[in-house]
């Protein structure tokens, strides 16, 4: 039996598990993830903890470029809630009978202490060698992006039928009979008047303003 | 554009094969905010980089103080802007560096985040940490500054988005500081950028 923990400030995840050989912890018996805000740990086992390590990491790596991603996985949501991130668990899942749920709000630094716990794990090539880590979000964003796309196009579809049902029900104007044309009338050249060029005005007085030097 | 990954000192981290057009705007835009938010965060920021990169050996991609300057100048929305790009490698070793830097002010921005988590919650006067109110404010208005004087005028900006600009680069930070640091800022560069 092999005990191996990886904390950060606020949060501990314990693993336990046997070796099959050498220094690798390759089986996974529990882990348990302790908050310290939180008296209640996260306790399950493999399915659980991957689960986690998927909806954390991409959720921590969408808030890193600012959009939203929706994980289709049951046991695991994490979701915004104001300021905080909302984690939800679905513990005991194969128990049918007392399935828990575990309610845990966390803020950034939680969040992030969440994060960096499960990624040690991912990076440790001695324990669990086959917990990939999780950074790539392309998958889950189209899902979500999907819907929210078509909005836009449905309605441009749906507003084009009802104006042209609309428009449908009005009469086609009737084209109204012309006015009878009036005739144009030519237009009469102006007569010429001829103006006898006027004789150019002979200067009256040249100014002779005789600059008196003082 | 040449991938140079095989190299031994580049980084595990490749390139999104619909990228063949090299560093996009937005990626350039991105490693730039979140260099100045750090030069916000600690005025000694940029020497202590300038060591940092013959600590990490990236002399070869950035051999000079100049060079990182120019590189910090693909930022298109820079007022010193070239029209230049960056390589993959010389993002990398930004990468790199913003990873490494990140790990060191942990600490200063865990009590700036949580001062922000405070002040949302209106508990800044009961818990008697103006103190730390006045920290972040100070952060605030470093990056405000240095983000007025560095990008072309008039501001990109409004005051207020600058503001949101500053927190919302906090938290950013502070997700590259882990173990993945350097895997998850890649990523998250190339998230939503246009190939």
């Amino acid at each position: 039996m092999i005990q191996r923990s990886y904390s950060s400030p606020s949060c501990t995840l314990l693993i336990e598990g046997i070796s099959t050989g050498g220094d690798v912890l390759s089986i996974l018996t529990s882990f348990a993830c302790r908050f310290s805000h939180e008296t209640e740990p996260v306790v399950g086992g493999l399915d659980l903890l991957s689960a986690l390590v998927k909806v954390v990491g991409a959720y921590a790596q969408a808030l890193k470029s600012n959009t939203l991603v929706a994980i289709p996985e049951k046991q695991v949501r994490l979701e915004p809630e104001g300021h905080l991130h909302k984690l939800s668990v679905l513990l005991n899942e194969a128990d049918a009978h007392s399935p828990k749920q575990l309610q845990i709000k966390l803020n950034t630094i939680q969040l992030f202490d969440l994060m960096e716990s499960l990624d040690r794990l991912c990076c440790d090539p001695t324990t669990l060698p086959d917990l990939k880590l999780v950074t790539q979000i392309s998958d889950y964003r189209s899902q979500s992006q999907l819907n929210s796309q078509a909005v836009p196009a449905v309605a441009g579809v749906i507003s084009l039928a009802i104006a042209a049902t609309v428009l449908y029900f009005i009469p086609i104007p009737k084209p109204q009979p012309k006015p009878a044309q009036t005739v144009p009338v030519p237009t009469k050249p102006l007569p010429k008047v001829s103006t006898p060029p006027t004789p150019s005005a002979s200067p009256e007085s040249s100014p002779t303003s005789t600059a008196s030097p003082n | 554009m040449q991938l140079n990954i095989s190299a031994p000192e580049t980084l595990d981290l490749h390139v999104p094969k619909d990228f063949v057009r090299g560093c996009p705007r937005s990626v350039r835009m991105d490693i730039d905010h979140l260099l100045l938010a750090i030069e916000a965060l600690d005025l000694e920021a940029v020497e202590v980089m300038l060591v940092l990169i013959e600590q990490l050996g990236l002399e070869k991609t950035i051999p000079s103080r100049v060079a990182f300057w120019r590189l910090r100048n693909t930022n298109p929305l820079r007022r010193n802007y070239q029209r230049a790009s960056l390589s993959w490698d010389e993002l990398k070793a930004l990468v790199k560096m913003v990873c490494t830097i990140a790990k060191q002010l942990d600490t200063g921005l865990r009590m700036l985040l949580s001062t922000h988590q405070q002040m949302i919650e209106g508990k800044i006067e009961a818990l008697g940490l103006q103190q730390n109110q006045a920290y972040l404010e100070n952060y605030i208005d470093r990056f405000t500054s240095l983000y007025i004087g560095r990008m072309r005028s008039p501001s990109p900006l409004s005051k207020e988005e600058i503001r949101e600009l500053a927190l919302q680069l906090l938290t950013r930070i502070l997700l590259c500081s882990g173990v993945a640091g350097e895997f998850r800022l890649w990523n998250s560069l190339f998230d939503g950028a246009i190939a």
